[in-house]
């Protein structure tokens, strides 16, 4: 070993002797009864940060979520468990005393502002494929980034009405056309698009359908039912746009031949049932097998030769105290956010229905980001795009590291709405 | 227009040319008469490069309302309406111009790209026909229809194209697009057949082509090998060099290349550019080993000071591939020569010096220096008196390494002077040295490292510590095994603050040599409550080796200890950091 490799090796240990380091708890723990977890700038970890509320209830402990205080801090009770648990995650805390905490709430009751309980740690599933990777999703790569806990599910376990037992569903970017987001032709041979083919037939098989656009139109309306009764519901990416097409289009065939034998019904657009869709109305269907574009409700279309440039979107301010779910979903240090592509990156606002509350858009642009609704008892959130801090996503792309962006934004908005189902329940106005 | 275009071009070329040709003269004359904007036209495409696209399109709209076969209004919608999403309002303006002008070419051009881009092959082909009808030798209007097609990701339509321009113009045309549409469609032998055909018959596309077939995916870059092997022409395997030059085999794809090399010298040398040009930055041994020798074989089909200067290249670059027989070779052929010039003389003398260093040749390498004399500026004389001091540190001579730098003033001059006093064992005197260095270098490594020794140097906290100087002056000769015995023996005579400092040194370079056990030893010994910053890089690699070992739970409670017990730590982001993989919540 040289002088060269020397020097190297001992860098790393010594350097630290030099740098100043910050702490992970800011100010005084002498008199403290509870941690503010600030969610400003101030925040080394905002991405962790939910992850130790989450925990925090998974152990019984309660706390609250201050809307539009520091960009949505937490106030949680004081304890060893939370202090060890933020040290290791790296989550910055503020110590508080009682007379603080009053202030706080003080100026929460004169502001645009409120203080929501959070009671409950909800029962959270991801849909995915059974071989999916943790990479290939940005909500599984965010809850486990933050150690939220959830469990997988996908079609047998939804046909067998095996949602019932979780309170929040995120849909992986599933295409519930049944159409393989439309890569068979494009990217016919490609043994990822094999692989994947070969599971979904077999699995449609396996569970008495005829073919996969059958299966997943019957996952579509098995995972309406559950916001019906009361689940919420978040999609991302080209789920969203296919689970309103594969619920419009019952008795209608909207898939191409390589899917269950048959064309589309080239009438298919005139026929389709909108009242039975969560977010949409009246949209074109893309006719052309060949063409990974399902119809004109993206306002990006990636795949097409009508792909528009990428810019960014605004969040929108609601009130907290008459909006609080609409202001929990958008709560984030930045309010204007790069935008990502997906393989639905955005929803016109032509193609929205009229109960539709938009939390975000591009200003002046013909489509909307982030959208909200209601059915039944429960609720959905649709997000456009693929992974916030992969802008192209190209297939291929390497995974994102979320340890290099501990602040994105936009995976902020995911983890709001994982969280939002905490919230203790109460008469809301929107 | 029959001109040929490369499989670079961007898309929807002609409907550029169009516009330049249409569109650009009404606007140039709108110019002329006042301003830009007088014309309708001119105030719509004013619209339209502002971005009021909806403002443009209603001008645009009033003037095809007016005149429906304007061309300029036509294409200005075909720009306008998608950004609008009201691409659908398209068609029945083309179909209005289409009816008040049947032939124009700019009109035919927009039906095509409309009617192809919904995906309309039927009503495609009918403009298609109907334009080339009128330039039947011109193979624009089905690269126009192909072009669409496959920016709609529409190939089974783009094929259609394809073969009925095939079919009318000969198989000799629209070769690039075949290719280019059969690699899309993963058709990798008939790509790389294509190709071949391209290049055969247009040698100037031979770059585009190894381009296109260069990013074919790993698994499938067999197949085209195979492909071009089983072709043999000279063609083919000069693609091929040129290839695995790219995948990553460049000696093989050198040796391929030399072995079909064209006779003309300038052919030769055009083709050996190439593949050096893709090799140049690779940092692979092997690549940079191949791109020195790909320079020499292009110096040797040169004269002149071009000869010198080529082959003074590929000596320098044999050299940093650490390859110095064949770098004194090539040096020795252009000391040689009589064409060389004075400059290139003194150039090939330092890089002789800097190869006899490489070599171990501390007396030889001075006597260059010496010669070289003032033929180098002062700042390059200090260099390399100083790469020739260090030759003398790792032959054991420190005395000759200090004369040669005595009066070295720079800031990389006290950091070596600080070091021989280090080596020495004089603490104190190599502490001033490298003070006086400051805290910043040219290279940020060199400043750390200087961080490093100071750190340790007040860890210490002693005047002259012979033992340490002896351990250093080891490891800088490369006898590991005597600088970790050295340092681990001083440890023990050391405060516990020092003793930790060194044993983690020590650890480290036991570290190098993969000798795991030892360094665990002293790692564990590092781990000090008086030394925190020692302690907490100790633990982050014994979790580093625990990982190695498979013992995950093992590196993730260690992990765990080192940053509740030292959270202020330089290590504990790069603790977090492992700890996320260990739990799986990073790639």
């Amino acid at each position: 070993m040289r002088r060269r490799d020397f020097v190297r090796t001992g860098i790393a240990a010594s350097a630290g002797l030099f740098l100043p380091r910050r702490s992970w708890i800011l100010g005084s723990a002498a008199r403290a009864t509870s941690y503010v977890i600030p969610m400003d700038d101030a925040q080394d970890e905002h991405l962790k940060a939910y992850g130790l509320a989450f925990r925090a209830l998974e152990r019984g402990e309660r706390g609250e979520w201050l809307l539009n205080y520091r960009n949505g801090a937490f106030l949680l009770p004081a304890s060893d468990a939370l202090q060890r648990d933020a040290a290791l995650a790296g989550v910055t805390m503020e110590p508080v005393d009682d007379a603080t905490v009053v202030a706080i709430k003080g100026e929460i009751q004169a502001s645009n502002m409120d203080a929501i309980p959070l009671e409950k740690v909800p029962k959270v599933a991801v849909y995915a494929p059974p071989d999916a990777a943790p990479w290939d999703d940005a909500v599984t790569m965010v809850l486990n980034y933050a150690g939220i806990h959830f469990q997988r599910v996908w079609d047998p376990e939804v046909i067998a009405n095996g949602l019932d037992k979780f309170d929040w569903l995120h849909l992986h970017h599933e295409d519930f056309t049944g159409q393989y987001s439309k890569f068979a032709i494009t990217s016919a041979g490609a043994p990822w698009l094999q692989a994947m083919m070969q599971l979904h037939q077999s699995t449609a098989a396996r569970l008495g359908f005829a073919n996969v656009p059958d299966l997943k139109r019957a996952v579509a309306q098995r995972i309406a039912a559950f916001v019906e009764r009361g689940g919420f519901l978040f999609a991302m990416c080209t789920a969203t746009e296919t689970l309103d097409l594969a619920l419009a289009s019952e008795g209608l065939d909207i898939a191409a031949a390589y899917a269950d034998g048959t064309p589309m019904d080239p009438l298919a657009s005139s026929k389709m049932h909108w009242d039975k869709a969560l977010a949409f109305r009246d949209a074109q269907l893309e006719l052309s097998p060949s063409l990974a574009a399902f119809s004109d409700i993206d306002g990006h279309q990636v795949n097409t030769s009508e792909r528009q440039p990428l810019g960014a979107f605004d969040l929108f301010n609601f009130s907290a105290k008459i909006d609080p779910v609409a202001t929990m979903l958008v709560q984030n240090q930045r309010q204007v956010i790069p935008d990502f592509y997906g393989l639905t990156t955005s929803f016109r606002r032509s193609r929205l229905k009229a109960d539709v509350v938009v939390l975000a858009d591009e200003p002046g642009a013909p489509w909307v980001k982030y959208i909200h609704g209601e059915r039944g008892k429960g609720t959905w959130t649709f997000f456009g795009g693929h992974d916030p801090e992969d802008p192209q996503h190209a297939i291929g792309n390497a995974p994102t590291d979320l340890s290099l962006h501990p602040h994105s934004p936009g995976y902020r908005l995911l983890l709001n709405n994982v969280l939002f189902p905490a919230a203790k329940k109460r008469e809301l106005k929107t | 227009m029959t001109a040929r275009r490369g499989p670079w071009r961007g898309p929807f070329s002609l409907r550029w040319v169009a516009f330049v040709l249409l569109v650009w003269p009404a606007l140039a004359a709108a110019q002329v008469q006042t301003n830009s904007t007088t014309t309708p036209l001119g105030r719509a495409l004013m619209a339209e490069r502002n971005g009021a696209y909806a403002d443009a399109a209603m001008q645009y709209a009033a003037i095809l309302k007016l005149q429906p076969a304007s061309v300029g209004a036509l294409l200005g919608m075909e720009h306008v309406l998608p950004r609008l999403d009201r691409r659908a309002e398209l068609m029945p303006l083309v179909e209005r111009a289409l009816a008040a002008d049947s032939t124009s070419v700019g009109i035919l051009g927009v039906a095509v790209r409309a009617f192809a881009t919904a995906g309309q092959s039927d009503s495609a082909r009918k403009y298609v026909e109907r334009w080339s009808a009128g330039a039947p030798k011109d193979d624009d209007p089905y690269r126009e229809w192909l072009e669409a097609a496959t920016q709609s990701r529409d190939l089974l339509q783009a094929r259609l194209a394809l073969d009925l321009g095939r079919q009318r113009l000969g198989a000799g045309a629209l070769t690039i697009e075949r290719a280019e549409l059969l690699q899309r469609a993963g058709d990798v032998a008939g790509a790389t057949e294509a190709w071949v055909v391209v290049v055969r018959a247009t040698p100037p596309f031979r770059d585009g082509a190894v381009g296109a077939l260069a990013q074919l995916p790993a698994a499938q870059r067999g197949l085209s090998r195979e492909t071009l092997q089983k072709d043999g022409s000279r063609e083919a395997r000069q693609m091929l060099g040129l290839l695995l030059g790219r995948w990553g085999e460049p000696a093989e794809g050198l040796a391929m290349l030399r072995a079909a090399l064209p006779p003309d010298p300038e052919g030769a040398t055009a083709l050996l550019r190439s593949l050096f040009d893709e090799l140049h930055g690779r940092v692979d041994r092997a690549s940079r080993l191949a791109g020195a020798a790909t320079l020499e074989a292009i110096g040797q089909r040169e004269s002149g000071p071009a000869m010198a200067q080529t082959m003074m290249a590929a000596a320098r670059a044999f050299a940093d591939a650490g390859d110095e027989r064949n770098a004194r070779r090539v040096l020795a052929v252009i000391a040689a020569s009589p064409a060389v010039p004075g400059g290139m003389a003194t150039a090939a003398s330092t890089t002789l010096l800097e190869v006899l260093i490489a070599e171990g040749k501390p007396a030889e390498a001075e006597r260059a220096l010496g010669e070289l004399g003032s033929k180098v500026d002062v700042d390059e004389h200090d260099r390399l008196a100083r790469r020739v001091a260090l030759a003398w540190v790792r032959s054991g001579d420190l005395s000759r390494a200090e004369q040669l730098i005595v009066r070295d003033s720079s800031v990389q001059g006290f950091d070596l002077r600080g070091r021989l006093r280090l080596f020495r064992g004089d603490l104190a005197g190599a502490n001033d040295l490298l003070k006086q260095a400051g805290p910043y270098d040219e290279e940020r490594e060199q400043a750390l490292a200087r961080v490093t020794l100071l750190t340790l140097i007040q860890a210490i906290g002693v005047d002259s510590v012979p033992a340490l100087g002896n351990a250093l002056s080891a490891l800088e000769r490369g006898d590991s095994a005597r600088a970790i015995s050295g340092l681990a023996a001083l440890a023990t005579t050391l405060k516990p603050g020092g003793a930790a400092e060194t044993r983690l040194l020590a650890a480290r370079i036991a570290l190098a040599t993969r000798d795991t056990a030892g360094a665990l030893r002293l790692l564990h010994a590092a781990d000090a409550k008086e030394a925190p910053a020692a302690r907490a890089a100790a633990r982050l690699d014994i979790a580093r080796l625990s990982i190695a070992a498979g013992r995950p739970a093992e590196a993730r409670s260690e992990l765990e200890q080192l940053i509740l017990d030292d959270p202020e730590s330089a290590v504990v982001p790069e603790a977090r950091r492992l700890r996320d993989a260990l739990r799986g919540t990073i790639p």
